[in-house]
Order: structure tokens, then C-alpha cells, then sequence
């Protein structure tokens, strides 16, 4: 915070200089009268206000008239008058002349074909010398220099070029576009784990929202060490503004993970970073129960914030062990009893709660569940992974693309789906094709359930397109109107109920 | 001993050759059902060897369509199976042995069972048989009555007594005659059936329509429908496939789960349908299912096109017997390991209800789902459907 202070501070006293520093110019010719003690006060009054300044000119009138005669009055006038057109000659004649002279200087001094400088470097060299008017140095300035001491390794037929650059002064942008990779452009602002985790997503290793949401909030535990341990090592940070501190440290990690801004981050991550930032800004507030030892004395804090970091660090374990490992334990259970006399199952796409779901009905000797029919967008998809866990129970597969649909839902108990956002209007994201699934299980007459952790809850109406790291998702909105149900870890609740979901979530969050 | 070796060898080579030729009369003795001892006469005898001679032609011609069949591994177009029933079923009708009606309709039928017990999924097969077995009556009728009435129309003539002494006693070589003559007009239809659909795609097809189109690649039908429709119009075409079909250059291939999100930009669907059942239910290819109930959530039309041996006669109540499975093209260690303990769904075709179809484009008209009923008088007769 204090930090922040000072930041405000100087932003406050920079523009306050400049008009003190004007006015004072403005009023040297005032302190050139005979009256000093006059002038001093019109200096004063000037900074107290503009109307003191017409009483000034009156009085010093009366002085003038009282001192002086008429004849030297008017003598003074004509010579002022002389001296303010001899000042406007010579600004007008400035500003005509200064530039060719000056080229000219220089001119003689660069070899040739070295004359490919910059109309704004040469606008520059001209400023400085009007503001400075000082008599043009016979060395060249130093930017000059450096052309003319290399001047046989320049590049001469290059007439695209206007600045003539040194190996060292070129940056990534001076390439062609070509040979540009911006996304590689190296940002070193950014945690290597948060590269690791774009670079996985781009490469399509992240299966769905919620291995992408386990993955950030592992990422975020490593970047928080790592930035503590850097932390603990600056002798210049305040511990006081530790929250402000990774608040302003965690900006460029997402900023690289959103591209600056231009996608949004998938909505059950963004809740996520949403939870994040609030414990983070919490930080800074005072501890309400100081550590205190057995015997009572207080403990000593550890330096550099280690305490509230690690604190923050097992928020994150905790967040991730409820938001994974709990809620699916306890959807699974709220499944239970309406799964209970389903023989057939038909789930679409891959989702790791849906699977849990499947793998925890067939457990046991005889159980009911006798038949799961797995579909994907296309064969060989994600689906195929439901598959692979389910190869060796007893249970009969089906697989196959959309084109089996009506097959699969042939005496279909339940169709269970996973989702990536649960919106407020009770719409449900879910992967492209659900909603056909959705349509036919209309049709047929059959509950169609979605499964979603309470994070998943989002207070918007709408999808984007695209979203970071997700890339174009495969997503797609099904209306509230053909979803019978949504599990949630709470509990099994109806679509139109996504509204009290997520104020029992805020009033949790706020307790 | 040489000249002795090849003469015994010359005279048991005559032998087996007349052994074979006589146990290949015997078998065509067999087909016609009498045995050789009972000929008495060289010409009766002759007859029965030219009868059976036929018959075995029309059996191997039924061979041949099934072996066709059994040999093809995607499945074909309607109208080539089309044209092959109805080529066998010329030949039934030409080399067939029979004296008047019931014996032809007796024959058609069990041709015809024969058929669909081999492929039960392929309706059209059936359908073309009751045609013939309806032409064969109609013929039979106009040479008796010199005009065929329509069963149909039989409530006013109820209490007319009906002349079977007439039916039966005609002449089968009139009969077939005639019935060959109608068999060619029907084939010369199906021909046609094409041309006439796609005609009716400038009228049904609108200027900017945005259509959706489901197996494009694989129905001639459809794609000749459209190009009917873009001859005069601008059109977008959206066409529903695999992503291992190959692409249309006059439409932008989209999958089959994106067709719920696009339907709102479409303003028809066109499909191209495989059978059509009284009720105005039709099968489709796979995946039509999913992309009507999108069309009926945002009250976009639905036309499917259909040529008239595509009409059924009967209802299935149980789509599941007619569908049949396709390949499913998995990869081979995929399928390695899934052999034996996954079943992968490939149906061909689906089954759509009739109230999520707009519109049957056929090539006489076009016709509402709740009127397909009264093409079945025009193309079946009531008493070879009931007995079928």
C-alpha cells in the first residue's frame, strides 16, 4: 500500500511544478522595474491569484506617473515599442533559418552515402539546439557518430530503410513478418510453468476445462514458491504490500495466458482466478488471530510474508481438493439414487466426473447399471477414453459417432453429460453435438442430466466464441428448456435453479 | 497298348459326358417336378427340357442380383438395385412357366420371397415385386374387362358379382406380352425419375435460400436436385458428411454436431430418402434424425426426396429389422483391442417420423407426408400386399 502512496504522490506533484514554473517566467519582465520590493509582491500575488495582479499594474502606474515626466514616459514607449518589433525580426528569422545552416554543418561531416538519417532523428538534433540556442557544435552528436564510425558495414541498396541500425539495436520487429513468431516472443515477465501450461493447451494435451483448471492451480502453487523465494531475497519489499505485490506479479502471467485481454478465460477458470484474486487482496488485511505458540506468546512472523504465502498455497490444495476430488464424490453419490434402476446409460464426449460416475455404478457384485453406450463427435474422438476405462468391467459397450444416435437411445434409461459452464438463464455449455443428443433424448422421452461442480457456474448469459488456452472450443449452448436436470455437488437441482446455486456460492465465499 | 490306353480313356471321357449331360436333364426334370421315366413322348419330353431350362435360367439370374449384392461393400444407390430387381423380374416374367394369373402372381411371389428373406433391409426389392404382381393384374384386367378398375374405388361395385372364370381363363402368352410392355414403360420411369425431381427444385428452391443437405456425396438424386435448383438461383449449400468424405465444391461441408448451431441460418433441408413407409415415416441416411429435430426446433422445412419405387406398402413397426449396420472403419489397433468387447454402432439408415417431414418431393408431384397413403393405390394392389 505504501508503495501505491508514493506512485500517487509523484503523480500528484509532477503537473503541480509546471505551472508554478511558467508563471514565474512570465514574470521576469515584471521584476525588471526599478521597484523591487513591488516586484517580490506581484511574484507572491501572482501565486495567490490572478485578480491581485490588475491591482498591482495600477499602483504601479501611480509610481510612474509620480516619478517620471511625460516627455520621459513617451521616450520609454517608443523605446519599447523599438525593442518588441526588433524581438519579433529575430524570432521570425529563426525559425525561417535555424534548419539549413545546421544541415549544413553537419552535411560535410558524414561520408557519402551516409546521409540516410532519420526526419526524426534530425527533428530532434534541430529541438534540442532551439531550446538549448546554443551555437551548433562542431562534433556531431553521438547517434551520428556511431553511423559514421561503421559506415562500411551499412547496408547501401536497402532503400526501405530509413535508420540505419547496428546489429545489436535490432529488435524482433525489424524482421519481416515471416520470419515473426509472436507467440514465441519471449516474455520475461512470465513463469515458465505458464508458458509450459499455454504451450500444453495449444498443443491439445489438456483434455477439457477442468484438467485445465487442476493444471493452473498447480501452476499457480509453483509460481507462488518460486516468486516467494524471490521475494525473500529483495531486502526492498515491503511486507506490508504483499497482496499488492503478487497482485501486480500475477497480472502478466494471465495477461500472457489471455493474450492481453483479446479471449476470455474459460468461465470455470475464471472463477476460479476470480476466488484467487480475493485471497490474494486479503493478504494485506491485518490477521485477525495472530499466531500464538502453546505457551501462549505470540509467534514471530516469518520473513517476507512466507506465513500468508503458504497459507495461500494451501488455499490453492484446498480449493483443488474440493473442487475435484469432493464435488465428484458427492455428485456421485447425489447420482445414485436415480441411477439406481437405470440399466442403460448414455453419456457423449469425454468428462472425467461423468467417467467417475460410470466407473462408481458398476461397482460391486451385481450391479444395475448394464449397459453404457459411449458416442463421440466423430469416431476415434475423446470419448474413446471413456472406453479405455471401462474395457475390462462387465458391463456391455457400445460405441459410435452421432449417426448412431437413434440406436444408442433405444430403450436409453438416462443420458448423463459433462459440462464447461453452467450459465445463469440455465443454459448449459457443453460440447458441440449435445445438442442434438439433447433434441432426440427430448424426442424419446428420456432425462437428460448434466453433470457440474458448483465452479462451474457462471452469472452470464451468453458464450464467446473463443476462449484462451481452449482455443476454439467445441462448445455449444443447450437451452434450459431440454435439460431435466443438473447434478451438482450440492444437489440435484433443475435448470432454473442455476440462480440460487450461485448466490449460495457468493454467500459461502463472502463467510 | 498306347492306341488301347487313349481309346478307353476317349470312351469313359463320352461316358462322364453323357452321365453329366443326362444328371443335368435329370435336374432339370426335377425343377419342373416330373421324373424322366414318366415321358412317354420325344416332344413332350422336349418341352419339359426347354421348362426346366428356363427355370434354371431365372434361377440363376436370381443368384447373380443376390451374389451382386453380397459382393458390394457400401452400400449402392436405390436405383441400381432398382434396375436390377427389375431386369430379374423381366426375366421371370419372360421365361416364367405359367398358364394364367394366380400361376404369375404365384411365381412373382415366391421370387420375390426369396429375395427379401436373402435381404430384408432392402425394401425396394419388395416393392418393385407387388408393382410387377400389380401391373401383371392390371394387364390381366384390361385385356378381360378392357379397363382396370382400382380396388380402391370398389365401394359402389360391391354388390357386383365378380367374374373369375374370366380372370383365370386368358391367355398367358397376351398376359405376358403386355405385362413385358408395362415392366419397359416402368423402367423407362425410373430413368426418367431423376430429371423429373431435379425439375422440381427451381420451384421448390428459392433465390438466396440457405440449404441444409445430408449425404451428398453419396446420393445422385440430391446432387442432380440441386444443381436443378442453383440453374437459375443463388443458393448457399451447407452439406452434413464425414470428415473422411470427399468435399463438395459447390457446398461448404460442415459436421453433423454443428448442424444444431447452423440450422438458424438455414432456411431448408433436403434429404435424400431410402424407403417410404404409408404413413409418411421415411428412412433416411444416418444422421437425418438429428438434423430434423433441429429443423423442427427452428420451423425450418424439411423436403425429402423420394422416387416412386421408394414408396412401400407396408409399415415396419420395428425400424430396428430394416436398418442395417455399415462398416464402422475403425483403426486397426483400435479395433484390436475393442474385438469382442465393444459393439460399434454404424447404422445406415434412420428412421424419421412423418411429423418432422414438410414435404415428399417424388417425381410425379410433390406430396405431404399425410397423403403418401393414396400413392400406394396407384402403384400396389390391396390383395398381393395382404398376401405377401
Amino acid at each position: 500500500m505504501t508503495r501505491k502512496k508514493t506512485i500517487e504522490k509523484k503523480a500528484q506533484t509532477v503537473p503541480s511544478d509546471e505551472p508554478t514554473n511558467n508563471e514565474t517566467v512570465a514574470s521576469e519582465p515584471s521584476s525588471s522595474t526599478p521597484n523591487e520590493p513591488e516586484a517580490t509582491e506581484q511574484v507572491s500575488e501572482l501565486v495567490n491569484g490572478v485578480t491581485n495582479l490588475s491591482m498591482t499594474d495600477k499602483e504601479r502606474g501611480e509610481m510612474d506617473r509620480q516619478t517620471k515626466s511625460k516627455e520621459q514616459i513617451k521616450a520609454e514607449r517608443e523605446a519599447k515599442k523599438a525593442e518588441k518589433a526588433n524581438k519579433k525580426a529575430n524570432a521570425t528569422s529563426k525559425v525561417v533559418a535555424s534548419p539549413a545552416p545546421q544541415i549544413q554543418q553537419h552535411a560535410p561531416q558524414i561520408p557519402n552515402g551516409q546521409t540516410l538519417l532519420s526526419t526524426t532523428q534530425v527533428s530532434k538534433l534541430e529541438n534540442k539546439k532551439d531550446v538549448t540556442q546554443k551555437p551548433p557544435s562542431p562534433e556531431p552528436k553521438s547517434a551520428i557518430k556511431k553511423d559514421t564510425a561503421r559506415g562500411n558495414r551499412e547496408v547501401q541498396f536497402d532503400l526501405n530503410t530509413t535508420v540505419l541500425r547496428t546489429p545489436s539495436e535490432e529488435t524482433i520487429s525489424d524482421l519481416p513478418k515471416m520470419f515473426v513468431f509472436t507467440d514465441l516472443a519471449p516474455n520475461f515477465n512470465v513463469h515458465p510453468v505458464f508458458h509450459t501450461l499455454a504451450a500444453r493447451c495449444e498443443r491439445g494435451q489438456v483434455a477439457d476445462v477442468d484438467d485445465l483448471c487442476e493444471e493452473f492451480l498447480s501452476a499457480f502453487v509453483k509460481f507462488i514458491s518460486d516468486w516467494g523465494a524471490e521475494r525473500l531475497h529483495n531486502s526492498d519489499a515491503d511486507p506490508t504490500a504483499l497482496g499488492f505485490d503478487l497482485d501486480l506479479a500475477i497480472r502478466p502471467q494471465l495477461g500472457y495466458l489471455t493474450e492481453d485481454g483479446r479471449w476470455p478465460l474459460p468461465y470455470a477458470l475464471g472463477n476460479l482466478v476470480r476466488q484467487l484474486k480475493r485471497e490474494i487482496k486479503r493478504l494485506d488485511e491485518p490477521c485477525k488471530h495472530a499466531h500464538t505458540k502453546e505457551d501462549g506468546t505470540v509467534a514471530a512472523e516469518l520473513p517476507g510474508g512466507c506465513d500468508k504465502l503458504k497459507e495461500l498455497e494451501e488455499w490453492l490444495e484446498e480449493t483443488r481438493y474440493s473442487c475435484f476430488e469432493l464435488a465428484t464424490n458427492s455428485i456421485s453419490t447425489h447420482l445414485m439414487q436415480k441411477r439406481k434402476f437405470s440399466k442403460k446409460i448414455v453419456t457423449f464426449d469425454w468428462c472425467r466426473v461423468v467417467n467417475r460416475i460410470l466407473l462408481d455404478s458398476l461397482v460391486g457384485e451385481d450391479p444395475d447399471l448394464k449397459h453404457i453406450v459411449v458416442l463421440d463427435q466423430q469416431l476415434n474422438g475423446r470419448g474413446v477414453r471413456h472406453m479405455d476405462t471401462l474395457l475390462d468391467k462387465n458391463v456391455k459397450l457400445d460405441y459410435g459417432d452421432l449417426r448412431s444416435l437413434s440406436v444408442a437411445l433405444h430403450k436409453c434409461s438416462i443420458v448423463l453429460i459433462g459440462c464447461s459452464a453452467v450459465l445463469s438463464n440455465g443454459c448449459v455449455a457443453v460440447p458441440k453435438g449435445s445438442l442434438s443428443i439433447a433434441l432426440s433424448a427430448q424426442a424419446n422421452n428420456i432425462p437428460f442430466m448434466v453433470c457440474a461442480q458448483t465452479f462451474k457456474f457462471v452469472d452470464k448469459v451468453q458464450t464467446y466464441g473463443r476462449m484462451a488456452l481452449l482455443g476454439r472450443e467445441n462448445m455449444e449452448l443447450v437451452p434450459s428448456s431440454l435439460i431435466t436436470a443438473i447434478v451438482t455437488d450440492i444437489r440435484i437441482v433443475p435448470p432454473s435453479s442455476a440462480p440460487a446455486i450461485l448466490k449460495a456460492k457468493a454467500l459461502e465465499s463472502q463467510n | 497298348m498306347n492306341h488301347r490306353f487313349t481309346i478307353t480313356v476317349a470312351r469313359a471321357a463320352v461316358i462322364f459326358v453323357k452321365s453329366v449331360l443326362m444328371h443335368r436333364e435329370f435336374l432339370v426334370f426335377k425343377q419342373v417336378g416330373k421324373s424322366p421315366e414318366t415321358m412317354t413322348t420325344a416332344s413332350t419330353r422336349q418341352e419339359v427340357i426347354e421348362e426346366g431350362r428356363k427355370h434354371l435360367l431365372i434361377e440363376e439370374g436370381r443368384k447373380q442380383l443376390l451374389i451382386n449384392l453380397r459382393r458390394r461393400t457400401t452400400r449402392e444407390p436405390s436405383f441400381k438395385l432398382a434396375t436390377d430387381t427389375l431386369n430379374f423380374l423381366r426375366k421371370v416374367v419372360l421365361h416364367g412357366t405359367y398358364n394364367n394369373l394366380e400361376e404369375l402372381l404365384a411365381l412373382l411371389r415366391e421370387n420375390g420371397l426369396i429375395l427379401s428373406g436373402a435381404y430384408p433391409s432392402e425394401l425396394v426389392m419388395r416393392n418393385l415385386v407387388l408393382m410387377v404382381c400389380k401391373l401383371a393384374r392390371e394387364s390381366n384386367s384390361r385385356e378381360t374387362n378392357g379397363e382396370f378398375d382400382s380396388p380402391y374405388d370398389s365401394l359402389n361395385k360391391l354388390w357386383k358379382k365378380e367374374d373369375k372364370e374370366n380372370q383365370i381363363g386368358r391367355s398367358a402368352k397376351t398376359i405376358r406380352k403386355k405385362l413385358i410392355q408395362a415392366v419397359n414403360d416402368i423402367q423407362i420411369e425410373m430413368e426418367t425419375c431423376r430429371e423429373h425431381i431435379s425439375a422440381q427444385g427451381q420451384y421448390l428452391v428459392h433465390m438466396n435460400d440457405v440449404l441444409i443437405v445430408h449425404s451428398l456425396s453419396t446420393s445422385t438424386t440430391l446432387s442432380s436436385f440441386l444443381a436443378g435448383a442453383k440453374k437459375d438461383k443463388k443458393t448457399r449449400v451447407f452439406s452434413v458428411q464425414i470428415p473422411t468424405e470427399p468435399d463438395d465444391h459447390d457446398a461448404v461441408s460442415i459436421s453433423l454436431c454443428e448442424v444444431a448451431g447452423k440450422m438458424c441460418e438455414a432456411t431448408k433441408v433436403i434429404l435424400s430418402g431410402a424407403t417410404v413407409f404409408p404413413d409418411g415415416s421415411c428412412l433416411a441416411p444416418a444422421g437425418g434424425l438429428s438434423i430434423c429435430l433441429a429443423a423442427h426446433r427452428h420451423s425450418v422445412p424439411v423436403y425429402v426426396l423420394c422416387a416412386f419405387y421408394k414408396i412401400a406398402p407396408f409399415f415396419v413397426p420395428d425400424s430396428s429389422a430394416v436398418i442395417k449396420h455399415s462398416l464402422p472403419g475403425l483403426p486397426v489397433a483400435m479395433a484390436s483391442k475393442w474385438a469382442g468387447r465393444v459393439r460399434v454402432l454404424q447404422p445406415a439408415l434412420e428412421m424419421i417420423p412423418a411429423n418432422l417431414i414438410t414435404l415428399f418431393v417424388s417425381n410425379t408431384a410433390s406430396i405431404m407426408p399425410s397423403h403418401i397413403y393414396r400413392l400406394i393405390g396407384d402403384y400396389y394392389h390391396p390383395d398381393d400386399v395382404a398376401n405377401y
